[in-house]
């Protein structure tokens, strides 16, 4: 028996039925995604760009969707990937390494319109930005947004015990921080 | 036997349903930490609207159709820019080197008047009118 899900995707593949279903998928999760994104690229132009971009590859690819892992955490993957290639390309085009890059922007909040946070969740993610890639992203889903290890591991084709061993690393160096 | 009133005697506070529906959907969201960051009024829908519109121009189908119509435009430029400038170059360059040829071979050693006299009359006509306006 069909679930709900894959009439879903099957209505997403369907030339006839794509556009409402697809409309229906933007209007459930763009918020979820965006704000995912956001987290990354910290800046709401820059995620702007990045979750429209990441709609247009869902949209376009979404026939290669082989229902492997749950559409969420395949949409999830597309959002990362595609936050990370934004920085890496912004980053190139200005000469500096991601983490540079990142902490720049971080270190930009305070004076960003679309930042309103207290001075302890701005030092929080100038901490943030000071960790690696991968630490930043598993804290990020982790601590911000609650997702599980389980749904983590699927979306960054990851083990839970790494996920786990890099949350922790990521928290303890932040403490360590917060304690200087 | 009795008659019951079957109307329901119970009432609810006003949009209780609304309310009610709003809070179970608050309380079922995991738990998120406040980040700091806001969006702009409205962004979310205009956001909609412009992944749909641009979802709608990348589509696979008009996305094959644009790549056929570049890939034929940029061969008709092609052909348009490339034959013709190539045909006037080559022209240009025969020409050059004739006149080339012609300098340094043909009429080095020729004086004002051979030259004149290798001319047909129809060609020699329009130089010697313009030439003769000035003196009139």
């Amino acid at each position: 028996m069909e679930t709900q899900q894959s009439i879903f995707i099957s209505s997403l593949k369907e030339p006839e039925t794509k556009e409402k279903a697809f409309k229906r998928l933007v209007q459930e999760y763009k918020e979820r995604l965006y704000w995912h994104i956001r987290k990354l690229v910290l800046d709401h132009d820059d995620a702007n760009d990045v979750v429209q971009n990441t709609f247009i590859k869902i949209h376009l690819n979404i026939h290669k969707f082989k229902g492997e892992s749950s559409l969420y955490t395949w949409m999830y993957r597309i959002a990362t990937n595609e936050s990370i290639n934004f920085i890496n390309s912004k980053s190139a085009k200005m000469g500096l390494q991601n983490q540079e890059w990142i902490e720049a922007k971080a270190e930009g909040l305070k004076a960003d319109s679309y930042f309103d946070g207290d001075e302890a969740t701005l030092t929080l993610h100038k901490l943030i930005a000071k960790l690696p890639e991968k630490q930043r992203i598993v804290f990020n889903m982790k601590y911000f947004d609650g997702i599980t290890y389980e749904s983590m591991s699927e979306i960054l084709n990851t083990s839970v015990g790494a996920l786990k061993a890099s949350y922790h690393h990521a928290v303890t160096k932040i403490k360590s921080k917060l304690n200087d | 036997m009795t008659d019951f009133n079957t109307k329901n005697p119970f009432k609810i506070p006003e949009n209780y349903f609304k309310e009610l529906e709003e809070n179970l959907i608050e309380n079922i969201q995991p738990t998120q930490k406040e980040h700091g960051f806001n969006v702009p009024k409205y962004y979310f829908n205009s956001l909609e609207e412009t992944i749909l519109r641009k979802s709608k121009k990348t589509s696979p189908f008009s996305r094959r159709k644009l790549i056929v119509s570049f890939t034929t435009l940029a061969a008709a430029l092609a052909l348009l820019f490339t034959i013709p400038s190539s045909q006037n170059s080559e022209t240009q360059i025969e020409e050059q080197a004739f006149n080339d040829y012609l300098e340094s071979y043909y009429l080095e050693d020729m004086n004002g008047y051979e030259i004149l006299s290798m001319l047909e009359d129809n060609e020699i006509d329009p130089y010697f009118d313009n030439s003769t306006k000035n003196y009139k």
